[in-house]
């Protein structure tokens, strides 16, 4: 794959690369899991003002630049993967907290926690077997497609010079030193890059479906 | 026979919605003896539901529910809440009218027998899972499906599968909404002869809401007609066959298709919308003996025969 613009290895550049990759992914969409979900079960079961309040700051933050706001905190809370990765949390915590909420607005109606409740069900046990369980169903699909999300967000704020700083070896801070190089027909040390951003991204995507197969069982006994 | 399980005395349950409070329970009074089985008859959204449901407590929020209930001499509104919970599904079960929804997807047969037990016994799984075993049986279902999923059985065993879990905790009260609707007649013969066997041997008290004046007659002791969150009519299931006195239960009765039935009587009109029902006497746009009066007073509850109840202020020439 040959050498970067300073006579790096292309090749390990990108294998190295993969561990921040998969480290800012890893902070940032489970941190965002840990936080919005929980918060999203208690503002939907709960309702009332601690909901709507819940909501707006959600909705405030989901609505402004993804990208924006993680460079922002970025700038705020200094780099380094472990920031860059809380970051990108921050973009993630709204959406789980509204998928969570708009499952337990549903699922809470639903017939089987009626009858769970009548069977004297402890409502502590409703939240967390019957409601938790039944959205948990949805997350995996919601978990991948961040995931995908995130690699390309972290990738996105090194290019812009807001992520993780060099000499530390990320796709995004390689692509943004080689792309200027691509007119001169050097363009394996910025095509390598892109292109392991792009399977992991899918990669992602497709883990995604599988999990959402399994934890099912409707669909896990559709395919067996 | 005598002593009393269940009693509610004035009993209101309103829904309230933006169009104002729905009249869903409106004033009702009975007792339940033990292992005595009490037949609730009434149109489509009389409020029969809503009074099984409100015996058990499990009612949507933004509900007000007033009067007194009282279970074995408990005031149930009063009950804090842990002790209502263990109330519910060990003293009093309710099988709900639409199993196909009542089973969570995501839990396995055995899943919901061991939660359901546990939740009241402190037993190992191994002796709940023995359990529940025994109860699917007696609903003709396999201990080899156990491990199962709700969306592999068929209504009809979701239905069964729903009694057994009421019945796994020997209840003395159970109150049966439409148990039997969704199954074949062969499946509901059975059904009634189960719970009548739980009747006799453990003395459990049955309320059964139905719209099947046929299974009334076959299972009940007494039968309570209902009519716009009112009971219009309740005594002993002869009786009220015999000589029903009000003028709702006679067009109900009227209304029963017979071999001999060559056409079918229908009761004019549509049931009364509960946000605002007729002043007085309920039934009085749709009946045919309506006075003056039962548009402007509302009819006692008057004892016509020993222990046969009903509100019209005519009883007594349909005696």
């Amino acid at each position: 794959m040959g050498t970067d613009p300073v006579g790096r290895d292309v090749f390990s550049r990108v294998l190295f690369g993969t561990a921040t990759s998969l480290e800012i992914m890893a902070i940032g969409v489970f941190v965002a899991l840990l936080v919005g979900f929980p918060v999203g079960l208690f503002s939907g079961y709960r309702g009332g003002r601690i909901d709507k309040l819940l909501v707006l700051v959600m909705d405030s933050l989901y609505a402004f630049p993804g990208l924006l706001l993680a460079g922002l905190i970025a700038v705020l809370i200094g780099k380094g993967v472990v920031n860059i990765g809380l970051a990108v949390t921050v973009i993630y915590v709204p959406l789980y907290f509204r998928s969570t909420r708009s499952l337990v607005l549903s699922v809470r109606e639903e017939l089987y926690v009626e009858a769970a409740r009548a069977l004297g069900a402890s409502p502590r046990r409703i939240i967390w077997r019957y409601i938790a369980s039944n959205v948990l169903v949805a997350i995996p699909v919601i978990f991948s497609l961040s995931a995908a999300d995130a690699v390309l967000t972290a990738a996105g704020l090194s290019y812009l010079g807001l992520g993780v700083e060099a000499p530390t070896a990320d796709w995004g801070l390689d692509l943004s030193a080689a792309a200027s190089r691509i007119s001169v027909g050097i363009w394996w040390s910025s095509f390598f890059p892109g292109l392991i951003i792009v399977l992991l991204t899918i990669g992602l995507s497709f883990l995604g479906e599988g999990l959402n197969d399994i934890i099912n069982p409707v669909l896990r006994k559709e395919r067996s | 026979m005598s002593d009393v399980v269940l009693e509610a005395s004035g009993l209101r349950v309103y829904y309230n919605t933006r169009r104002g409070p729905v009249k869903a329970v409106d004033g009702v009074s009975f007792e339940m003896s033990r292992g005595e089985t009490l037949g609730i008859v009434g149109e489509t959204g009389c409020g029969k539901s809503t009074l099984g449901k409100s015996i058990l407590g499990v009612l949507p929020p933004r509900t007000t529910v007033s009067g007194a209930l009282r279970f074995l001499g408990k005031d149930l509104a009063s009950l804090p809440r842990e002790e209502l919970r263990k109330i519910r599904g060990k003293e009093i079960a309710l099988i709900f009218q639409d199993p196909m929804t009542r089973l969570d997807p995501l839990f396995t047969i055995e899943d919901h027998f061991v939660e359901t037990i546990r939740a009241h016994e402190d037993v190992s799984k191994k002796e709940a899972i023995e359990r529940a075993v025994k109860a699917l049986a007696s609903m003709g279902i396999p201990e080899s499906r156990l491990k199962h999923y709700p969306h592999e059985f068929s209504g009809g065993m979701r239905q069964r599968i729903m009694i057994a879990m009421s019945l796994v905790m020997n209840p003395k009260l159970l109150i049966a909404d439409e148990p039997t609707t969704s199954l074949d007649v062969i499946v509901e013969a059975q059904i009634l002869e189960i719970l009548e066997d739980l009747r006799r041997v453990y003395q459990m008290s049955l309320v059964l809401i139905t719209h099947n004046l046929g299974i009334v007659a076959e299972v009940c002791d007494r039968l309570a007609v209902m009519y716009a969150g009112k009971f219009v009519e309740l005594g002993g299931v002869r009786d009220v066959f015999r000589t029903p006195v009000h003028p709702y239960t006679q067009a109900l009765l009227a209304s029963t298709i017979h071999l001999e039935s060559k056409e079918l009587f229908s009761i004019d009109g549509l049931p009364p919308d509960l946000v605002d029902p007729p002043p007085a006497c309920r039934f009085h746009p749709r009946c045919t003996y309506a006075q003056e009066i039962c548009r402007t007073e509302e009819p006692a509850w008057v004892e016509y025969r020993p222990g046969h109840f009903a509100a019209c202020h005519f009883g007594k020439d349909f005696l």
